[in-house]
């Protein structure tokens, strides 16, 4: 084994988080000692977060898969097995499927548990064994970004650092104390030097703490919230008329249909007073510029897309945009530059299917599609850097639709919900263990994540498996060649430098040392008032709305499918809202886990207001069922005397094993754009548990 | 350069990054993070800020671990002003953790010794910051020079009043924006009411469960010295074998809770600052001056005499020893401190009325005081054990000595026992009446505070 001399390496976290940290990982003894931030990122440079300071546990831990594991036959538990026992088993079961059923009957599914360029060896495996099933869409936040494209033409924005030169913020359903802690840095320098911060937001987060106003609209109201604020900006004149005239598409439109926003008919849909409303468009005329920096679990309802658009308008309508201070922070792929076309679109079905990958299942509908899938009908699953049975909507048909399954391969570093439904368990390398390059998804620097250590036990990074399956496949060294880098570190380290080809300012030798700012990045975005967008305006009125969504054209107000104010069953019912935010403790389902984060978080509990748990008899600490028709939790309540009325709120992530796992309670179901999970339309009750 | 932590709560979110990347640095205990996070309404009443606080050590000026250390393991850091502990000098007897109110000193009972927050000074010495400011994200935790020697630190929830000179700065809220204008219509009042009915109070650090080893040893410690003085006063036999045999006993005894009992001898070491060293020291004087009287001078009362002061003088020094950790109003006396049970044992096995009549009025005055308040806090009373520590303590040997005195066989003897009983029972409430502050704790009392000063307002 080779061993890394002892010394301080440069890294960064490539999990599906807004920081993506640039590190410092000290290596003593061939061990990592310690984990700090890497200064040279101008917006994560102060602080590491505690799931990051976790991977000392997190990669040692004795809980970690080590090796190859295979399901005892009839039972639940597993035994480790050679790797070429477990190889040779794969190949075989994926050489019958594919001469009985086709190759299309194998479901590629890969989440997003980890960044990086060498996640598209899969697909490239994939393709050579001759096709097989992948998802579109995406679990966490195309709604936002879809509406962002279709406004203003690209998901861009300022450098995380300019939000110092802010007047205003408004952290709109976005919790960056827990989700993006650095952020609160840059938001803390911009109130030294006066700036007002407002927060919108169903619960008092410890984002809100510090707050000039918190505003507690009903879930799934945005989106009327932002029209009525629309309307007085609008008729108040405190607008941009020149702003409008020059960038601005669809403003006529818009500013009629927002008439019906009055602010009494706005208080009425969103539970805000009419004096707040008013407030909140007074201190947008008063403040500019104005940031808003909007939080992924606001787009996960049915009508979240066009809520965005309305918001967006706000700062359309203001002139808001293409500023220092100013501008609309959702997402910043400004550091993705390898691939030529960017999300959402990049995870959009194919028009002309290429007859080889059939990308036909969208991931928020993953359980019912899977199971409805024929000519062929799923026979296999190969999972990796994901855990859908506790994290996709609707557990219960997820849970059904792989057990249905002949085979399912899962690749893991834990014994997750997931891969405990594994007929196979191959060990997953963690970040330190193979070098990769990643972008992020707030700041603007590209970063290598680089490899530090060799892979404990017998853990094999996924390129590896995929090129020794590809040699029990018996497919040859020049098929392989370009698409597969081979098993070792100078290969990996030939096919990243590849591809950095086209970015001469990017090596990996430069890469090595630090972060580096994307090729490109603009610190101000849109300062060159260049908008992707059919019009090349900022569209408040979108005609690929309406074509390609179905939608009104406007960013018009609908009631969520499913909520309190809606008609469906379930309103009828359930009058509890279910919130299932990210906490500071885990990133989805990864980190809550390990013994150094669940000190802080030793069980799931659900959060409930002080009158809605006095209405149902319930006391702080006691045990609760949650439940809705499609499942039901047992957990222990928590009153929060700062959370909105109707609403509950259990964190994500927990597993099924840990006593969570949320997601019994949500229903497979589509944002109205963008091909995501629409989690919180969800309504439930909440009853006490008679012991 | 002297050094401080600057702590400012605009910007600390709880992120509790700085309890890990102690943890990592200094691989603790997991059970026993040197930093630990205390949180102001974390129920968020909406007439209250919700405030962390991030506390380690406070290095102060005056350091209560360093003072009140029998073994002298502590010593200050010259360069950076650390307070620093150096475990191989320690015998875990864990007293320090009674006597810092910021519950900086950590026990790690893998090792059976102290650890603590040290300002991580092998980074300090090579140019870092200590780990927990390294590593916080938001900037809240800072290291600075150190220039607070006469300042007095404002009030901060959580972090207790005290004389100790803690090295801490702290950047307080901003008075405009300490927490959020909620826009929800809610009633403070009732709020505040149902608030209290939730509150958990955090778990105890001393009580008669952890301690009764020293209970024993204490009260075995009253026995002696009483018998003794006993014996000196009216001329009693004492076998002196016996007695030092009974001596060494409770010396084992006072041996049971400390992590590193080889290095037992290490608490003699600080007589100069820390009573627990000194009722060490008096202890073998005791021992030494009573063994020397009754096995080669008994015909000498002086020595005798001589031997009963520094016995009193180890019951004194056990009073002081609890003094940081007792908290029951009037100069803290209570009734089961060992002076008072010595003197009044002492009474009442001379069976002499000018001793055991004012010892024991002043401690049944100070067990009904306790009793009474008690009462009006709801909690503590115990009507059963304390009729009996009544009957047993007070009135069954008063009889024996005075109206039953013919009738029984002994009678100071019985009588004895029945005082010893009473005092266990009063003993063993002053344990539970012990606490040592905790910044958990103080959060809790602050809160409380608040509250109660808002609904004055409303």
């Amino acid at each position: 084994m080779k061993i890394h001399s002892d010394g301080i390496y440069s890294t960064a976290c490539p999990r599906n988080c807004y920081s993506t940290c640039s590190l410092q990982v000290h290596l003593e003894n061939g061990r990592i000692r310690r984990i700090e931030p890497h200064p040279d990122n101008l917006a994560t440079g102060r602080g590491v977060c505690l799931k990051g300071l976790s991977y000392i546990d997190r990669v040692y831990s004795p809980e970690r898969i080590l090796q190859p594991l295979k399901r005892r036959a009839g039972a639940h538990d597993f035994m480790p097995i050679s790797w070429s026992e477990a190889l040779d088993t794969i190949a075989a079961e994926l050489v019958r499927i594919r001469d009985v059923w086709g190759a299309q009957s194998l479901l590629y599914y890969s989440g997003s548990g980890t960044k990086g360029l060498l996640n598209s060896v899969g697909l490239e495996f994939w393709r050579l064994y001759g096709g097989c099933t992948t998802t579109y869409g995406d679990l966490c936040w195309p709604a936002g970004l879809e509406a962002t494209r279709l406004t203003l033409g690209d998901n861009k924005h300022n450098a995380p650092w300019d939000l110092e030169n802010a007047r205003l913020i408004v952290l709109w359903g976005k919790n960056a104390a827990e989700t993006n802690v650095q952020q609160m840095l840059h938001i803390d320098h911009a109130r030294e030097k006066g700036a007002m911060l407002i927060v919108i937001d169903p619960r008092r987060t410890d984002s809100a703490e510090r707050a000039d106003l918190l505003v507690q609209p009903r879930p799934g109201s945005d989106g009327a919230l932002a029209l009525g604020i629309a309307r007085i900006l609008i008729n108040k004149g405190w607008i941009d008329n020149n702003f409008i005239s020059h960038h601005v598409h669809g403003f006529k439109e818009f500013s009629e249909y927002v008439q019906a926003y009055t602010p009494e008919k706005t208080a009425r849909i969103s539970d805000v007073p009419a004096a707040i409303i008013e407030r909140l468009a007074a201190a947008i005329h008063e403040h500019p510029p104005l940031s808003i920096c909007a939080g992924f679990g606001m787009q996960r309802y049915t009508n979240s897309g066009q809520a965005f658009r309305a918001i967006i308008a706000l700062l359309a309508i203001t002139g808001q945009i293409a500023k220092p201070g100013a501008g609309w922070i959702y997402a910043n792929l400004q550091s993705h530059i390898f691939s030529t076309v960017r999300d959402p679109v990049d995870s959009f079905p194919p028009q002309v299917p290429d007859g080889v990958i059939r990308v036909a299942i969208s991931t928020a509908l993953l359980g019912p599609q899977m199971l409805e899938l024929s000519d062929p009908p799923l026979k296999m699953a190969w999972v990796e850097r994901g855990n859908p049975i506790s994290q996709n909507p609707g557990t219960g048909k997820v849970l059904e639709a792989f057990r249905s399954l002949d085979f399912r391969v899962v690749i893991e570093q834990f014994l997750t919900d997931t891969a405990r439904e594994a007929d196979i368990i191959l060990p997953a390398k963690s970040f330190f263990e193979q070098s990769d390059i990643i972008g992020a998804y707030w700041h603007p620097y590209i970063q290598l994540k680089q490899k530090i250590i060799e892979p404990p036990g017998q853990v094999k990074p996924e390129s590896e498996v995929y090129w020794l399956l590809a040699k029990r496949l018996g497919l040859s060294v020049q098929q392989l060649s370009g698409k597969i880098p081979d098993p070792d570190d100078s290969a990996v380290e030939a096919f990243l430098e590849s591809k950095l080809a086209p970015f001469p300012e990017l090596t990996l030798e430069r890469l090595r040392r630090g972060p580096v700012l994307a090729p490109g990045t603009e610190e101000v975005a849109f300062a060159d008032f260049h908008f992707l967008t059919p019009s090349g305006k900022i569209e408040l009125y979108s005609a690929e709305a309406r074509d390609r969504w179905r939608l009104d054209p406007l960013p018009a107000y609908t009631e969520p499918e499913e909520s309190v104010a809606g008609t469906s069953t379930a309103a009828q019912r359930y009058f509890l809202n279910l919130l299932t935010p990210n906490t500071k403790n885990s990133i989805h389902s990864q980190f809550n886990n390990l013994p150094s984060i669940r000190q802080f978080s030793p069980k799931p509990v659900l959060t409930i207001g002080a009158a809605d748990a006095a209405s149902r008899g319930i006391a702080n600490g006691e045990p609760v069922r949650l439940f809705n028709d499609r499942g039901e939790l047992f957990l222990e309540a928590r009153i929060d005397f700062g959370l909105k009325k109707g609403c509950v709120c259990l964190a994500n992530g927990w597993w099924i094993s840990q006593g969570g796992g949320v997601n019994f309670l949500s229903l497979a179901r589509e944002t109205d754009m963008g091909y995501g999970a629409a989690f919180h339309d969800n309504l439930v009750e909440v009853e006490k548990v008679k012991l | 350069m002297k050094r401080a932590f600057r702590f400012d709560l605009n910007r600390c979110s709880g992120c509790h990054a700085c309890i890990l990347a102690c943890a990592n640095e200094n691989r603790s205990v997991l059970s026993q993070n040197w930093r630990q996070l205390v949180t102001l309404n974390e129920f968020r009443h909406p007439g209250l800020p919700l405030v962390h606080l991030s506390l380690a050590c406070n290095h102060c000026n005056e350091p209560a671990c360093l003072i009140n250390c029998p073994a002298n393991a502590y010593h200050r850091d010259p360069a950076s002003g650390a307070v620093v502990i150096d475990p191989d000098r320690c015998l875990g007897c864990a007293y320090c953790t009674w006597a810092c109110p910021f519950d900086a000193p950590k026990y790690n009972s893998e090792k059976g010794v102290i650890e603590k927050c040290d300002f991580c000074l092998e980074r300090l010495q090579k140019g870092s910051e200590p780990a927990c400011v390294t590593c916080c994200p938001t900037g809240a935790l800072q290291l600075v020079e150190r220039c607070i020697e006469d300042i007095d630190p404002p009030r901060i929830p959580g972090f207790s009043r005290t004389k100790l000179k803690p090295a801490i700065e702290f950047v307080p809220l901003r008075e405009n924006s300490s927490f959020p204008e909620v826009t929800a219509p809610q009633d403070p009042a009732a709020i505040s009411k149902a608030l209290s009915r939730m509150i958990i109070p955090p778990p105890r650090k001393i009580s008669l469960h952890s301690e009764w080893a020293l209970l024993i040893f204490t009260t075995l410690v009253t026995i002696l010295v009483s018998l003794f003085t006993v014996g000196v006063w009216r001329s009693w036999q004492l076998n002196p074998l016996v007695f030092l045999a009974a001596g060494t006993g409770a010396m084992f005894f006072s041996l049971i809770h400390l992590g590193r009992k080889e290095r037992a001898w290490r608490a003699l070491c600080n007589w100069r600052t820390s009573w627990l060293s000194l009722e060490i020291l008096f202890y073998f004087l005791f021992m030494g001056s009573s063994g020397l009287f009754l096995l080669f001078l008994p015909n000498l009362p002086f020595w005798g005499w001589i031997g009963t002061a520094v016995g009193f003088c180890t019951l004194f020094a056990i009073d002081r020893i609890y003094q940081v950790a007792m908290k029951v109003g009037p100069g803290n006396f209570h009734s089961g401190q060992t002076m008072f049970n010595g003197l009044y044992l002492t009474g009442i096995l001379a069976a002499a009325p000018l001793l055991y009549v004012p010892a024991g009025l002043l401690k049944l005055g100070l067990y009904l005081h306790r009793k009474i308040l008690a009462y009006r806090k709801k909690s503590g009373i115990r009507p059963f054990f304390s009729l009996l520590r009544v009957i047993a303590g007070f009135i069954v040997p008063v009889l024996f000595i005075t109206v039953l005195r013919k009738k029984i066989f002994l009678p100071p003897l019985f009588a004895a026992i029945a005082v010893v009983s009473g005092d266990l029972i009063d003993r063993g409430e002053f344990y539970q009446d012990l606490e040592a502050m905790t910044p958990r704790q103080q959060m809790l009392n602050d809160f409380l505070q608040c509250m109660q000063s808002m609904e004055k307002e409303v």
